[in-house]
Protein backbone atom coordinates (compact mmCIF):
# COMPACT_ATOMS: atom_id res chain seq x y z
CA UNK A 1 0.00 0.00 0.00
CA UNK A 2 2.95 2.28 0.91
CA UNK A 3 4.51 1.56 -2.77
CA UNK A 4 0.45 2.27 -4.54
CA UNK A 5 0.23 5.76 -2.40
CA UNK A 6 4.19 6.13 -3.16
CA UNK A 7 4.22 6.15 -6.96
CA UNK A 8 0.87 8.07 -7.08
CA UNK A 9 2.08 11.11 -5.44
CA UNK A 10 5.06 11.10 -7.65
CA UNK A 11 3.33 10.59 -10.71
CA UNK A 12 0.99 13.50 -9.62
CA UNK A 13 3.88 15.60 -8.83
CA UNK A 14 5.49 14.75 -12.35
CA UNK A 15 2.35 15.28 -14.48
CA UNK A 16 1.96 18.81 -12.57
CA UNK A 17 5.35 19.67 -13.20
CA UNK A 18 5.30 18.42 -16.90
CA UNK A 19 1.45 20.28 -16.81
CA UNK A 20 2.98 23.37 -15.65
CA UNK A 21 6.46 24.59 -15.92
CA UNK A 22 5.78 25.00 -19.94
CA UNK A 23 4.44 27.84 -18.90
CA UNK A 24 7.51 29.63 -17.57
CA UNK A 25 9.92 27.68 -19.76
CA UNK A 26 9.54 30.59 -22.45
CA UNK A 27 10.56 32.61 -19.99
CA UNK A 28 13.47 31.39 -18.89
CA UNK A 29 14.58 30.39 -22.64
CA UNK A 30 13.38 33.16 -24.83
CA UNK A 31 15.11 32.06 -28.00
CA UNK A 32 13.22 28.72 -27.24
CA UNK A 33 11.72 29.14 -31.35
CA UNK A 34 14.53 29.52 -32.89
CA UNK A 35 17.51 28.02 -30.80
CA UNK A 36 19.10 24.78 -30.95
CA UNK A 37 17.33 21.28 -30.51
CA UNK A 38 17.76 18.95 -27.17
CA UNK A 39 16.75 16.32 -29.63
CA UNK A 40 19.76 13.60 -30.23
CA UNK A 41 18.39 12.19 -32.88
CA UNK A 42 18.10 15.74 -34.61
CA UNK A 43 21.52 16.56 -33.46
CA UNK A 44 23.32 13.15 -34.92
CA UNK A 45 21.17 12.66 -38.30
CA UNK A 46 19.55 16.51 -38.62
CA UNK A 47 16.41 15.35 -39.56
CA UNK A 48 13.56 16.17 -36.90
CA UNK A 49 12.34 12.76 -34.83
CA UNK A 50 8.68 11.90 -34.03
CA UNK A 51 8.75 13.84 -30.67
CA UNK A 52 10.48 16.85 -31.58
CA UNK A 53 7.93 19.73 -31.14
CA UNK A 54 6.17 18.24 -28.36
CA UNK A 55 7.93 20.66 -25.64
CA UNK A 56 7.46 23.62 -27.64
CA UNK A 57 3.43 22.83 -28.88
CA UNK A 58 3.44 22.48 -24.75
CA UNK A 59 4.84 25.64 -24.55
CA UNK A 60 2.35 26.83 -27.16
CA UNK A 61 -0.69 25.36 -25.41
CA UNK A 62 -0.10 27.15 -21.78
CA UNK A 63 0.02 30.31 -23.21
CA UNK A 64 -3.46 29.99 -25.45
CA UNK A 65 -1.47 29.73 -28.66
CA UNK A 66 -3.59 26.75 -30.20
CA UNK A 67 -2.53 27.39 -33.60
CA UNK A 68 1.49 27.73 -32.94
CA UNK A 69 0.64 24.17 -30.82
CA UNK A 70 -0.44 22.48 -33.51
CA UNK A 71 1.68 24.04 -35.94
CA UNK A 72 4.78 22.76 -33.54
CA UNK A 73 3.87 19.29 -33.11
CA UNK A 74 -0.25 18.12 -34.32
CA UNK A 75 -0.25 15.82 -31.44
CA UNK A 76 0.97 18.37 -28.68
CA UNK A 77 -2.90 19.24 -27.67
CA UNK A 78 -4.01 15.91 -27.64
CA UNK A 79 -0.79 14.60 -25.59
CA UNK A 80 -1.47 17.20 -22.71
CA UNK A 81 -5.48 16.49 -22.80
CA UNK A 82 -4.03 12.90 -22.12
CA UNK A 83 -1.67 14.10 -19.63
CA UNK A 84 -4.51 16.06 -17.86
CA UNK A 85 -6.58 12.59 -18.22
CA UNK A 86 -3.87 10.19 -16.40
CA UNK A 87 -3.25 13.19 -13.79
CA UNK A 88 -7.19 12.93 -12.82
CA UNK A 89 -6.58 8.97 -12.93
CA UNK A 90 -4.01 8.86 -10.33
CA UNK A 91 -5.89 11.50 -7.83
CA UNK A 92 -9.06 9.33 -8.50
CA UNK A 93 -6.90 6.30 -7.32
CA UNK A 94 -5.49 8.16 -4.21
CA UNK A 95 -8.88 9.06 -3.02
CA UNK A 96 -10.24 5.73 -3.81
CA UNK A 97 -7.44 3.35 -2.74
CA UNK A 98 -7.57 1.30 -5.89
CA UNK A 99 -6.61 1.63 -9.46
CA UNK A 100 -8.68 2.51 -12.73
CA UNK A 101 -8.73 2.29 -15.96
CA UNK A 102 -6.20 -0.42 -15.99
CA UNK A 103 -7.80 -2.21 -18.80
CA UNK A 104 -6.84 0.99 -21.09
CA UNK A 105 -3.45 1.65 -20.05
CA UNK A 106 -2.25 -2.13 -20.68
CA UNK A 107 -4.43 -2.69 -23.99
CA UNK A 108 -2.01 -3.67 -27.07
CA UNK A 109 -5.13 -2.10 -29.70
CA UNK A 110 -4.29 1.23 -27.74
CA UNK A 111 -0.71 0.76 -27.89
CA UNK A 112 -0.88 0.35 -31.89
CA UNK A 113 -3.51 3.27 -31.89
CA UNK A 114 -1.00 5.29 -30.46
CA UNK A 115 1.92 3.98 -32.29
CA UNK A 116 -0.01 4.27 -35.76
CA UNK A 117 -0.96 8.11 -34.83
CA UNK A 118 2.81 8.78 -34.43
CA UNK A 119 3.56 7.34 -37.63
CA UNK A 120 0.84 9.28 -39.66
CA UNK A 121 2.20 12.63 -37.86
CA UNK A 122 5.92 11.87 -38.45
CA UNK A 123 5.10 11.20 -42.07
CA UNK A 124 3.64 14.51 -42.61
CA UNK A 125 5.93 16.38 -40.43
CA UNK A 126 8.91 14.85 -42.63
CA UNK A 127 7.13 15.75 -45.34
CA UNK A 128 6.64 19.07 -44.72
CA UNK A 129 10.22 19.25 -43.30
CA UNK A 130 11.75 18.21 -46.98
CA UNK A 131 9.40 21.02 -48.67
CA UNK A 132 10.74 23.41 -46.50
CA UNK A 133 14.63 22.55 -46.73
CA UNK A 134 15.05 19.32 -48.82
CA UNK A 135 17.49 16.28 -47.83
CA UNK A 136 20.46 18.18 -48.31
CA UNK A 137 19.22 21.01 -45.78
CA UNK A 138 18.69 17.99 -42.94
CA UNK A 139 22.01 16.29 -43.90
CA UNK A 140 23.74 19.85 -43.47
CA UNK A 141 22.45 19.86 -39.95
CA UNK A 142 23.63 16.84 -38.96
CA UNK A 143 26.55 16.43 -36.25
CA UNK A 144 28.44 13.86 -39.01
CA UNK A 145 28.22 17.11 -41.45
CA UNK A 146 29.40 19.89 -39.02
CA UNK A 147 31.96 17.38 -37.83
CA UNK A 148 33.72 16.82 -41.33
CA UNK A 149 33.03 19.94 -43.52
CA UNK B 1 4.21 -15.70 -31.97
CA UNK B 2 7.93 -17.16 -31.80
CA UNK B 3 8.77 -18.76 -28.25
CA UNK B 4 11.90 -20.87 -27.65
CA UNK B 5 11.64 -23.81 -26.11
CA UNK B 6 14.27 -24.61 -23.25
CA UNK B 7 14.30 -23.91 -20.26
CA UNK B 8 10.77 -24.56 -19.33
CA UNK B 9 10.51 -21.76 -17.17
CA UNK B 10 10.56 -19.14 -20.47
CA UNK B 11 8.42 -21.01 -22.58
CA UNK B 12 6.02 -17.97 -22.62
CA UNK B 13 8.72 -15.52 -23.58
CA UNK B 14 8.55 -13.93 -27.03
CA UNK B 15 11.88 -13.97 -28.89
CA UNK B 16 13.00 -9.97 -28.57
CA UNK B 17 16.96 -10.84 -29.15
CA UNK B 18 19.46 -8.20 -30.96
CA UNK B 19 22.11 -6.86 -30.53
CA UNK B 20 22.66 -3.13 -28.29
CA UNK B 21 24.04 -1.45 -31.00
CA UNK B 22 21.90 -2.27 -33.13
CA UNK B 23 18.99 -0.76 -30.97
CA UNK B 24 21.31 2.16 -31.52
CA UNK B 25 21.99 2.37 -34.99
CA UNK B 26 17.91 1.15 -35.97
CA UNK B 27 17.22 3.96 -33.55
CA UNK B 28 18.77 6.72 -35.24
CA UNK B 29 18.67 5.38 -38.70
CA UNK B 30 14.98 5.20 -38.38
CA UNK B 31 14.91 8.71 -36.89
CA UNK B 32 13.74 7.17 -33.10
CA UNK B 33 10.74 5.56 -34.78
CA UNK B 34 12.03 1.86 -34.12
CA UNK B 35 11.86 2.78 -30.51
CA UNK B 36 8.28 2.76 -30.30
CA UNK B 37 8.78 -0.68 -31.56
CA UNK B 38 11.36 -1.72 -29.41
CA UNK B 39 9.55 -0.30 -26.56
CA UNK B 40 6.19 -2.23 -27.28
CA UNK B 41 8.13 -5.23 -27.50
CA UNK B 42 10.37 -4.73 -24.66
CA UNK B 43 7.09 -4.19 -22.27
CA UNK B 44 5.48 -7.33 -24.06
CA UNK B 45 8.99 -9.74 -22.77
CA UNK B 46 8.95 -7.78 -19.67
CA UNK B 47 5.36 -8.69 -18.67
CA UNK B 48 6.03 -12.22 -20.22
CA UNK B 49 8.78 -12.18 -17.37
CA UNK B 50 6.72 -11.16 -14.50
CA UNK B 51 3.47 -12.90 -15.37
CA UNK B 52 1.62 -10.12 -15.02
CA UNK B 53 1.18 -6.71 -16.66
CA UNK B 54 4.15 -4.95 -14.87
CA UNK B 55 4.59 -2.41 -17.46
CA UNK B 56 1.78 -0.13 -19.23
CA UNK B 57 2.15 -0.63 -22.44
CA UNK B 58 1.00 2.27 -23.60
CA UNK B 59 2.71 4.29 -21.61
CA UNK B 60 5.85 2.27 -22.93
CA UNK B 61 4.93 3.43 -26.87
CA UNK B 62 4.62 6.71 -25.33
CA UNK B 63 7.84 6.87 -24.01
CA UNK B 64 9.93 7.81 -27.24
CA UNK B 65 7.79 10.98 -27.39
CA UNK B 66 7.47 12.05 -24.21
CA UNK B 67 10.29 12.02 -21.65
CA UNK B 68 8.29 10.95 -18.12
CA UNK B 69 6.56 8.21 -20.18
CA UNK B 70 9.73 7.04 -21.21
CA UNK B 71 11.45 7.41 -17.34
CA UNK B 72 8.24 5.78 -15.63
CA UNK B 73 8.86 2.47 -18.82
CA UNK B 74 12.47 2.10 -17.63
CA UNK B 75 11.98 2.19 -14.03
CA UNK B 76 9.79 -0.47 -14.38
CA UNK B 77 11.66 -2.36 -16.77
CA UNK B 78 14.10 -2.57 -14.72
CA UNK B 79 12.99 -3.79 -11.89
CA UNK B 80 12.18 -6.77 -13.58
CA UNK B 81 15.33 -7.75 -14.03
CA UNK B 82 16.73 -9.81 -10.98
CA UNK B 83 13.18 -11.95 -11.96
CA UNK B 84 15.88 -11.84 -15.10
CA UNK B 85 18.52 -12.77 -13.23
CA UNK B 86 16.65 -15.49 -11.18
CA UNK B 87 15.87 -17.10 -14.36
CA UNK B 88 18.99 -16.74 -16.22
CA UNK B 89 20.87 -18.07 -12.70
CA UNK B 90 22.80 -15.04 -13.18
CA UNK B 91 22.29 -13.94 -9.74
CA UNK B 92 24.45 -10.87 -9.58
CA UNK B 93 21.62 -8.92 -11.90
CA UNK B 94 20.05 -7.05 -9.36
CA UNK B 95 16.50 -4.11 -9.59
CA UNK B 96 17.90 -1.81 -11.95
CA UNK B 97 14.95 0.07 -12.24
CA UNK B 98 16.26 3.31 -10.63
CA UNK B 99 19.68 3.64 -12.63
CA UNK B 100 18.12 2.81 -15.97
CA UNK B 101 15.37 5.30 -14.77
CA UNK B 102 17.76 8.13 -14.87
CA UNK B 103 20.13 7.36 -17.09
CA UNK B 104 17.35 7.46 -19.54
CA UNK B 105 16.01 11.28 -18.30
CA UNK B 106 19.47 12.23 -20.03
CA UNK B 107 20.12 9.74 -22.79
CA UNK B 108 17.44 7.05 -23.39
CA UNK B 109 19.54 5.47 -26.13
CA UNK B 110 21.76 3.91 -23.55
CA UNK B 111 19.20 2.88 -20.90
CA UNK B 112 17.57 1.07 -24.08
CA UNK B 113 21.15 -0.43 -24.86
CA UNK B 114 21.61 -1.72 -21.06
CA UNK B 115 18.24 -3.62 -20.81
CA UNK B 116 18.60 -5.09 -24.53
CA UNK B 117 21.86 -6.59 -23.16
CA UNK B 118 20.52 -7.75 -19.77
CA UNK B 119 17.20 -9.23 -21.73
CA UNK B 120 19.27 -10.85 -24.33
CA UNK B 121 20.29 -13.20 -21.30
CA UNK B 122 17.52 -14.94 -21.62
CA UNK B 123 17.89 -16.13 -25.17
CA UNK B 124 21.40 -16.69 -24.68
CA UNK B 125 21.00 -20.10 -22.98
CA UNK B 126 19.72 -21.62 -26.02
CA UNK B 127 22.25 -20.30 -28.81
CA UNK B 128 24.16 -23.75 -29.96
CA UNK B 129 27.49 -23.55 -28.57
Amino acid sequence: MRRFVGVRIAAIAGLLAILVLPYWWIIWNPDMESGQSYCPVKFVTGFPCPACGTGRAFVMLTHGRLADSLSYHPLGVAMYLVTVLILIKFIVELVRGREILRGLFYNKQVAWAIIAAFVITYIFTLWHFFLSNGLAGGLKESAFYRMFS
Amino acid sequence: MQTINVPPDNERIPVFEMSPILVLILGFVTCGLYYFYWNYKIAEVINSIMERDQVSIAAAVIGPCCLPANVYFFYEAGRCLEDVGRMTNTPGLKDEGMMLAIISFFIPMVSAMILQSHINRLYAQNTPA
